[in-house]
């Protein structure tokens, strides 16, 4: 049946006589001979208040078409409501927007006409086409199959596709390609990654050269990009949960692949990991990403790609015991490296430490990441006891409270002159920049216990690279110290506080110290 | 010999069964008025004879449908018939064609239901002569591939189309329209092999294309001669080895004609047969079956495509019908032509694995053809290809269709090159020139062109051959020969082939890629021209190939395997093409070095095939179904495998990639698996999809929605190998891919039949590992199996 109706309604309504519709093609396709329709289009309030359309239509043998007349409220009210209801209801065409602006160019000459001058214009038709959709309709010339050979004339040819029909040959509808074994080109996942649209990835893969190498057309390289990105995008879904992807049947995607496949959907660019990192992985920040875009040139595309990762790690192993690097590879499936830099990221997220300052932006993400892992080890509370009921990403409270008794190694001017001639004594003749070292190093003491005790305050901890660097990078580079010599300084400095009788608190100065010796040695840098 | 016939029935199964289940939808009572129908046959050598042939169609052309009105509605089953065959093809088939229309195929192949498809093995097996095989109501064979010797001559393909208006019929559950309609076409191609001095048709199948209330129901095969030992009693192994001692020195038989030289079917041009010097051979020869493992072929060989697309007004039934008919022997008739001059073109001389597809749709005919062009050895050098324009006089014009000559010479030379066509010259005494008038023959004429006198005055020899005569008279025919040059050859390191491997290449490595793709391209309304549309079908299929080639280029150097092409007509604009083919890579450096010997190849195919690989294990065959005289055969065309075999065959064995998470499933077109060996049939896979969405743009529009269906259909069958224990699936085949869609309303829908053989396989690497793991069964199996083959 389906097909019948459609078989007659297929024919030009000139033909057939009783189809009240005209498609635009049939139109184009014969501009001279006018169709000979009226519309009559009433408008009237239906019970619920709701405006509803009502039109009849008759064939008028003879008269010259283009006839509208409308009864109750202006055309342009009438059209809207059709408007307003076929997006509503019967096709969504893409191109929306642009008909509904035709349709308002087409107003002042349907509600001009009474009998529109022959031919008629392509919009009036175009109107036609468009009143009769969606609405109730009533064919009072051959009721009955009239009727039914309407309706499926519609469904055959939308209007974004009858615009798009002339002058082109053969459009393609439908362009898939699909293997057993899933093929993914490196190439086009990069790109995808890199957030690029079809139309751009496919510029620069012709601007890679590679029609050149294969011989292959633009039209081969833009069906293949689609499939590829098709493909992306089914799989991306399951590769926001790795394990998924190894355990689905969908795709069969040879083992190597699906590797490659996740280490590269979770790699980040390095500078966008700097813009987020320590900040909270929130709404809020979401909403920046197109400043980080602009300013980075890395696709909007990409950055949420990349911070939704940040996130989702960050939600899973947020909840989770024992170490953090185990537990991202665990569920992640990524490689040891990217799993590293991921419980950075994620350690960073949770402590919201500020990596955003002016002062600190010569610091890669590796130097914080190199950080991060220090911190992990020594001053969580997993690092003090892997049974602990705790998790790698928060520092040991405790442990923080405890630092400020490191205190008494600057307040008590005793143990600060005697600290200092023993770091002196050691280091004369060695350091090149002993002279300076001595004039400094109550201030960089000070500094660096102060640092240590204001770590009680979760403001204070946010604040730990800016102080680190304002409070000791800084004054030993204004000085210039090679680096050799801050090593140097440093291993004497938190080596000879051992010597000190009066301090109690060795095994804690060991833990902050020595976390701390290995942060400012890898900041010291230009 | 059980076995190996087995395995074939098998493997072929489902397209015996693609002609037989599209019956239910086309029902036909027997008192059916008025049905169109005609017939073509299609001989090899159809385009040497076509001036001749051309006289036939002539009136078919001027009064297309005579006795339409005469036709009454009294008269049962009235089928206005043109037949081409040759008129002495009546004198000859008189007894057989007089047999019976009215006789239900019961015993036929083509019966309908699965279990009688081992109805011709049977009687294969108790009729123990060839005479007896002659007695058969339809000696037909589907199997494309046969083992050494079997084959004794092939004669070309044979083929019959019929048109039928199945709204006419008042009884549609009953099948007897059905049956009565394919038995008239199984009769028409069944005379036409006995026309070609032939007995039986192997390679054969059916297929129909329906529209609206109209169907095109199509046969096709390949005449040929069998050989009398394989059909009676006795081993494979016996006969083998037998045959393969003849075949060393009668590698070329298949390819001598098995007609009367002196009362031949149809004027054809022969020569002496170039490898054996004493026998008849046509100059080419097109056929259904797979190139015969023992053939002898010089290089490599190439997919060949015919496409066509004719206009056709709209009409209802009756109308629809007539024309129709009055356009397929037409479009028939280009077909073959487009096939001929491509051939050429590629400087071949035979087709393998042709395929004709004809489907109609609602204001248009499509019509695409398929093969493996070779170059047989046996078979004379194809002559070059000699245009001819109609109007001498015009200088530009002669100038042109000089340059077009030069193009169409450089890319002769260039193929061979390409395909490695480099035979041994032969010098002209050896074999003689026993063609008298080789100037009227060789001449090609288009359809629409009339034979003129100018052709006597042409240089019609191109060297030393005789050359083709392209004349171009019209804007069709320079349309025509430039569709001949825009065909691209596939970029280097890539070969595409629609048989099971390609001829020249053997040595396969283990990378297999399955795909499946399919375009769907709307074509405007305006202005819609036979040309326009055959450039738009011809782009289409052409840039599907590039699409392919261009995607699977990781692969190189690799061969697309098995390459077939599904056209439909889904809506009055729409063309969607559907390709499955397999991508196989082989090893470059080896295939350099000399190729093994036939008969190395042939002994390796049929060892392949022995016993133990049978579905069902032995304690079925010998119990359980102790009361069927013939279980194995009975076991595979009943159905699939019976939930009894499936469970023995789970406790035997673990899947085979227990360790890992997901086992990978391999899925190839073809019957092996190359670089592995099959140690175990699981049954057949037959399984439907229907799928439908209502949030069509959700899913990533049409593209979207059909690729993960597809994705899905493959996952599916993957993972029901995998529960079966199994890890390939060969012989796989899309049978059906229906797709329509509604964006109007958000909404599509999609049907995929699909099926295969599910089987175990183990890489020929790892075969010493297992075989000493699993010495008892594979013992168990084989001494119970000597049982009851002897």
């Amino acid at each position: 049946m389906r097909r019948m109706d459609k078989g007659v309604s297929s024919k030009s309504p000139r033909k057939s006589g009783h189809t009240p519709f005209l498609r635009r093609r049939d139109l184009v396709q014969s501009p001279v001979k006018p169709p000979k329709f009226r519309i009559q289009v009433k408008l009237r309030r239906s019970r619920r208040g709701q405006r509803r359309w009502e039109k009849s239509q008759e064939e008028v043998r003879g008269e010259v078409a283009g006839t509208v007349e409308t009864k109750g409220g202006t055309p342009f009210e009438l059209l809207q409501t059709a408007a307003g209801r076929q997006d509503a209801g019967a096709w969504d065409s893409p191109s929306r927007p642009e008909e509904a602006l035709l349709l308002r160019v087409v107003l002042p000459l349907s509600s001009l006409a009474a009998p529109a001058p022959s031919p008629p214009p392509l919009a009036v038709s175009r109107k036609w086409s468009y009143a009769g959709s969606g609405c109730r309709e009533r064919n009072l010339g051959t009721p009955g199959s009239g009727l039914e050979a309407a309706r499926p004339a519609r469904a055959v040819l939308p209007p974004a596709r009858a615009a798009a029909a002339p002058g082109v040959a053969m459009t393609s509808e439908l362009d898939i390609f699909v293997g057993n074994t899933t093929l993914i080109d490196e190439d086009v996942y990069r790109l995808w990654l890199d957030g690029y649209s079809v139309t751009d990835a496919v510029a620069l893969r012709v601007r890679s050269g590679i029609l050149e190498q294969t011989g292959a057309t633009a039209a081969v390289l833009q069906s293949d990009t689609m499939d590829h990105y098709r493909t992306f995008h089914m799989l991306e879904r399951l590769l926001h949960a790795p394990p998924k992807l190894l355990h689905q049947l969908i795709f069969q995607i040879p083992p190597s692949r699906q590797a490659l496949l996740i280490e590269r959907y979770y790699a980040f660019d390095e500078a966008f990991v700097r813009e987020v990192l320590g900040k909270k992985l929130s709404k809020g920040t979401k909403k920046d990403l197109d400043d980080i875009s602009t300013k980075t040139g890395i696709t909007l595309k990409s950055c949420r790609r990349q911070f939704d990762n940040f996130k989702r790690v960050f939600k899973v192993v947020e909840e989770m015991r024992g170490s953090l690097v185990d537990n991202i590879q665990q569920h992640f499936l990524l490689s040891d490296r990217l799993a590293r830099d991921y419980a950075a990221i994620v350690f960073f997220a949770n402590n919201r430490f500020e990596t955003g300052k002016k002062k600190l932006q010569y610091l890669s993400f590796g130097d914080f990441a190199f950080c991060a892992e220090l911190m992990i080890q020594n001053w969580t509370l997993g690092a003090v006891d892997s049974q602990m009921d705790d998790m790698d990403m928060d520092l040991d409270k405790e442990f923080l409270q405890d630092l400020k008794e490191l205190k008494v190694l600057v307040a008590d001017k005793d143990l600060l002159d005697l600290h200092k001639s023993l770091v002196c004594t050691a280091l004369r003749g060695k350091l090149g920049v002993f002279s300076e070292m001595e004039a400094n190093f109550k201030n960089l003491s000070r500094g660096l216990v102060n640092v240590a005790a204001k770590l009680t305050h979760n403001k204070d901890v946010r604040d730990l690279f800016v102080d680190l660097v304002e409070k000791f990078v800084e004054p030993c580079r204004s000085d210039h110290w090679p680096l050799s010599d801050v090593r140097f300084f440093l291993n004497q400095y938190s080596a000879s506080v051992h010597s000190l009788d009066g301090f109690r608190h060795q095994a804690l100065w060991d833990r902050y110290m020595g976390t701390l010796r290995g942060c400012l040695l890898r900041l010291y840098h230009d | 010999m059980y076995c190996f016939l087995f395995f074939h029935f098998d493997r072929k199964f489902p397209q015996v069964s693609a002609g037989s289940s599209s019956k239910p939808w086309m029902p036909l009572d027997s008192q059916q008025p008025n049905s169109h129908c005609y017939w073509l046959t299609t001989y090899s050598e159809l385009l040497c004879v076509c001036s001749h042939s051309h006289l036939y169609w002539i009136p078919f052309n001027e009064d297309p449908n005579p006795n339409t009105h005469s036709s009454g509605p009294s008269t049962p089953l009235k089928n206005q018939t043109y037949s081409f065959s040759p008129s002495k093809s009546y004198s000859r088939q008189s007894s057989s064609s007089d047999t019976d229309l009215s006789l239900t195929p019961k015993t036929g192949m083509g019966s309908g239901s699965a279990g009688k498809e081992g109805g011709p093995f049977k009687a294969l097996l108790r009729q123990q002569t060839q005479s007896a095989l002659e007695q058969r109501e339809f000696p037909f064979f589907t199997l494309t591939a046969f083992p050494p010797g079997f084959l004794v001559h092939v004669g070309g393909v044979v083929s019959a189309r019929s048109v039928k208006l199945l709204d006419r019929i008042h009884n549609p559950d009953e099948p007897e329209t059905r049956d009565a309609w394919w038995a008239e076409i199984r009769q028409e191609i069944k005379s036409h092999a006995k026309a070609l001095g032939c007995h039986a048709v192997v390679g054969y199948s059916e297929s129909t294309s329906i529209c609206e209330e109209v169907c095109i129901l199509s046969a096709s095969g390949t005449a040929a001669v069998l050989n009398p030992r394989f059909l009676q009693d006795g081993t494979v192994e016996g006969c083998l080895e037998q045959r393969l001692e003849e075949n060393l020195s009668t590698r070329c038989g298949f390819c001598h004609i098995p007609y009367d030289e002196l009362n031949m079917p149809f004027p054809a041009h022969l020569t002496y047969c170039y490898n054996c010097r004493k026998q008849k051979v046509p100059d080419v020869l097109f056929t259904t079956i797979d190139l015969p493992t023992d053939a002898t072929v010089i290089g490599k060989g190439c997919l060949i495509q015919a496409r066509l697309c004719r206009l056709k007004k709209k009409a209802q039934a009756e109308a629809n019908a007539t024309a129709i008919s009055n356009l397929l022997p037409f479009m028939e008739y280009e077909v073959h032509t487009q096939l001929m001059n491509k051939l050429k073109l590629k400087g071949m001389n035979a087709l393998f694995g042709l395929r004709i597809q004809i489907t109609v749709g609602e204001n248009m005919l499509m019509g695409l053809a398929s093969a493996t062009g070779v170059y047989l050895a046996a078979l004379p050098t194809p002559g070059g290809i000699q245009i001819a324009g109609k109007t001498p006089n015009d200088g530009s014009y002669e100038q042109h269709i000089s340059h077009m000559q030069k193009k169409i010479n450089d890319t002769i030379a260039k193929n061979k090159e390409l395909y490695e066509i480099n035979p041994p010259e032969i010098s002209e005494e050896i074999i003689g020139s026993p063609i008298p008038e080789p100037r009227q023959r060789s001449r090609l004429l288009r359809s629409q062109s009339e034979s003129s006198d100018e052709v006597t005055e042409l240089d019609l020899s191109h060297g030393k051959k005789d050359a083709f005569v392209l004349e171009i008279d019209d804007t069709d025919a320079m349309e025509d020969v430039h569709s001949l040059l825009t065909d691209v050859p596939p970029p280097s390191g890539f070969y595409s082939c629609n048989t099971e491997i390609m001829p020249g290449i053997n040595n396969w490595t283990s990378e297999i890629q399955m795909f499946t793709s399919v375009r769907v391209i709307r074509l405007s309304s305006l202005n819609l021209t036979n040309q326009a549309l055959n450039k738009n079908f011809n782009d289409l299929c052409e840039n599907l190939l590039k699409s392919l080639y261009f995607k699977l280029r990781s692969m190189i150097p690799c061969c697309l395997c098995h390459v077939n092409f599904t056209v439909s007509l889904p809506e009055d604009e729409l063309i969607q093409v559907t390709v499955t083919a397999v991508a196989i890579t082989f090893d470059k450096n080896q295939a350099l070095q000399t190729t093994k010997t036939p008969v190395e190849k042939s002994l390796q195919r049929a060892s392949t095939d022995n016993e133990e690989l049978l579905q069902f294990p032995l304690e079925l065959c010998s119990d359980s179904l102790h009361s069927h005289p013939f279980p194995p055969v009975k076991a595979v065309t009943v159905e699939k495998a019976s939930p009894v075999g499936d469970g023995n065959f789970r406790n035997r064995s673990a899947p085979p990639c227990a360790n890992s998470t997901v086992g990978v499933v391999k899925m190839t077109p073809l019957s092996f698996i190359p670089g592995a060996k099959i140690t175990k049939y699981l049954g057949i896979i037959n399984m439907f999809f229907i799928r439908e969405t209502t949030s069509l743009r959700e899913e990533g529009g049409v593209s979207g929605f059909l690729h993960a269906f597809i994705a899905e259909v493959f996952a599916m069958v993957r993972a029901h190998v995998a529960a079966l224990g199994g890890n390939a699936v060969v012989s796989y085949i899309m049978k059906q891919c229906v797709f329509m869609e509604n964006p109007n309303k958000n909404q599509a829908q999609c049907l995929i039949n699909v099926s295969g053989d599910a089987v175990v396989f183990v890489r020929e690497s790892d075969l010493e590992v297992v075989s000493s793991q699993q010495p008892t069964t594979n013992c168990q199996s084989s001494c119970t199996e000597g049982e009851v083959t002897t």
